[in-house]
């Protein structure tokens, strides 16, 4: 059998430098479930129509398991662990509990994750905004009413500490 | 099998940082690699079994292929997102038709990845910014070894899956003319649900005097095995005074001049019939944004 030559990679993920030797048919998605333990990262379809793999690289929302880890080789990887934690949990995370926005949780990751994309540029985005912008994730128990309350809410309450601090 | 982590084919990966070294490598590899951009379609194709590379050549190290210059034409690096297209002001202005184009595409997890380059070499009829693209009159370059070529891309498409590109040759370039003063476009999409790939498409681009439509482009995608250029229709509001009745004539030519298809998405009949609507909004909204 062919061995499969390994190329050496490097991921800044959720602000940490790793480390890993990687074959070229593996995607952003194995690497960080596998590899990387952020099991987080969730796949759903596998070819780009769920969103439930979504992770920040640098910055904008991409689908892992349509990215070959090499592809984001020496980029910055933001994960729902990078965004906030049950210890300190981001404005995104309180919402969506608060406001029921989670039910059976697979798709709430990458939903997080694409508001975080949203919110970074765009912090007081319109219902239609919010709309578009999680167009490509997919929900199939909330009906995305409650998602989208959640991510206005957010969105309000991330401005408002951000005017308390000024 | 789809739902896999791991591709389950080998491959070989390479990274140039020119575009020189890119075509090297193709040559070495004797055609038997294949180009990535953001490869939303090559990842997903080969996903499915349906290309085998020897290897990739992964292009978006390559700054010399990442630009958009306006000049007052276009000139868009292959590497160009639907996301930068979406978000440049100029484009929405100018080439509205085409900034219409990028905002339909499915997700903003795919605008973000998928290149103008990439959705035209994949050479899908269904590529949104193919129509706006050609009703522009765009060109576009292409290099093999140490041959280049410019052709329009009208020409460039040339069955489903299939373009003018050889096995070997790399899309550089994207070239868009200046629209003329007074013109306005219009790209309309209809898809299953607001993300997906187009059932129909139309872009229209059109040229105003007064009450005249000077100048008239007519494209669609997903009515045939390539993007259409539906001329017909174009000389139904050529020349003439703009009027509701000629524009309700152009929607009827257009059904009788597409060759759609029955797929998943849609039938033969209903893209038809859906065809006469979704011209007839184009043509209205190219008018009036024509001042
Ligand atoms: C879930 C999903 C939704 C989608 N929705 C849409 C949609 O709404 N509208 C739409 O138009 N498309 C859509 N697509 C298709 C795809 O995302 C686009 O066609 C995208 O623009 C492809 O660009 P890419 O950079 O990812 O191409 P890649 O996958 O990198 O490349 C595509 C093909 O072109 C070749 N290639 C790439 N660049 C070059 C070059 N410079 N020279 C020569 N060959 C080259 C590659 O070898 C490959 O064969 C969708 C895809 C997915 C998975
Ligand atoms: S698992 Fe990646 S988009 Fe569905
Ligand atoms: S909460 Fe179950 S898929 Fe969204």
């Amino acid at each position: 059998m062919k061995v499969s030559k390994t190329y050496p990679l490097k991921l800044n993920v959720n602000g940490e430098w790793k480390k890993a030797e990687v074959t070229p048919r593996e995607t952003l998605l194995h690497v960080m479930r596998e590899r990387l333990s952020h099991t987080e990262v969730k796949e759903g379809c596998g070819k780009g129509d769920c969103g439930a793999c979504a992770v920040l690289l640098d910055g904008k929302p991409v689908n892992a398991c349509l990215t070959l880890a090499l592809q984001a080789d020496g980029q910055r990887v933001v994960t729902l662990k990078g965004i906030g934690t049950p210890d300190k949990p981001h404005p995104l995370q309180e919402s969506f509990i608060k406001k029921g926005a989670i039910q059976c949780g697979f798709c709430s990751a990458g939903m997080i994750v694409t508001a975080k994309g949203l919110l970074d540029k765009n912090p007081k985005p319109s219902r239609e905004e919010i709309g578009k912008a999680i167009s490509g994730n997919l929900c199939r128990c909330t009906g995305y009413k409650k998602i989208i309350e959640a991510i206005e809410e957010a969105a309000l309450k991330l401005r408002r500490t951000k005017n308390d601090r000024r | 099998m789809i739902n896999s982590h791991i591709l389950s084919q080998e491959f070989e990966f390479v990274e140039p940082h020119t575009i020189g070294e890119a075509v090297k490598w193709m040559a070495a590899y004797r055609g038997n690699a294949k180009f990535m951009a953001g490869g939303t379609d090559l990842l997903v194709r080969m996903k499915m079994g349906r290309a085998r590379p020897e290897a990739i050549i992964n292009l978006s190290k390559i700054p010399a292929l990442r630009y958009l210059i306006i000049e007052p034409g276009l000139r868009i690096g292959v590497l160009t997102t639907f996301r930068q297209i979406e978000r440049n002001g100029f484009i929405q202005k100018r080439y509205t038709a085409l900034h219409e184009a990028a905002k339909a595409v499915t997700s903003i997890q795919i605008k973000t990845m998928g290149t103008l380059g990439g959705n035209l070499c994949h050479g899908s009829p269904a590529a949104d910014s193919a129509p706006p693209l050609i009703a522009f009159g765009a060109e576009v370059r292409m290099i093999e070894g140490d041959k280049e070529r410019t052709i329009p891309l009208e020409a460039f498409f040339s069955g489903p899956g299939q373009t003018l590109l050889t096995r070997k040759e790399l899309m550089v370039e994207i070239q868009v003319p200046e629209p003329k003063a007074n013109t306005g476009s219009a790209f309309v999409k209809l898809g299953r649900v607001s993300a997906d790939l187009a059932k129909v498409s139309v872009a229209v681009v059109i040229e105003r005097e007064e009450d005249f439509c000077r100048d008239c482009k007519m494209v669609m995608g997903s009515v045939a095995e390539i993007p259409l250029r539906t001329k017909g229709a174009e000389r139904i509001l050529m020349g003439r005074k703009f009027k509701e009745d000629l524009v309700e004539k152009a929607s009827l030519q257009v059904s009788e001049e597409i060759k759609p298809i029955n797929d998943m998405r849609s039938t033969a009949w209903y893209r038809k019939e859906v065809s006469k609507i979704l011209v007839r909004d184009a043509i209205n909204l190219a008018w009036k944004r024509a001042v």
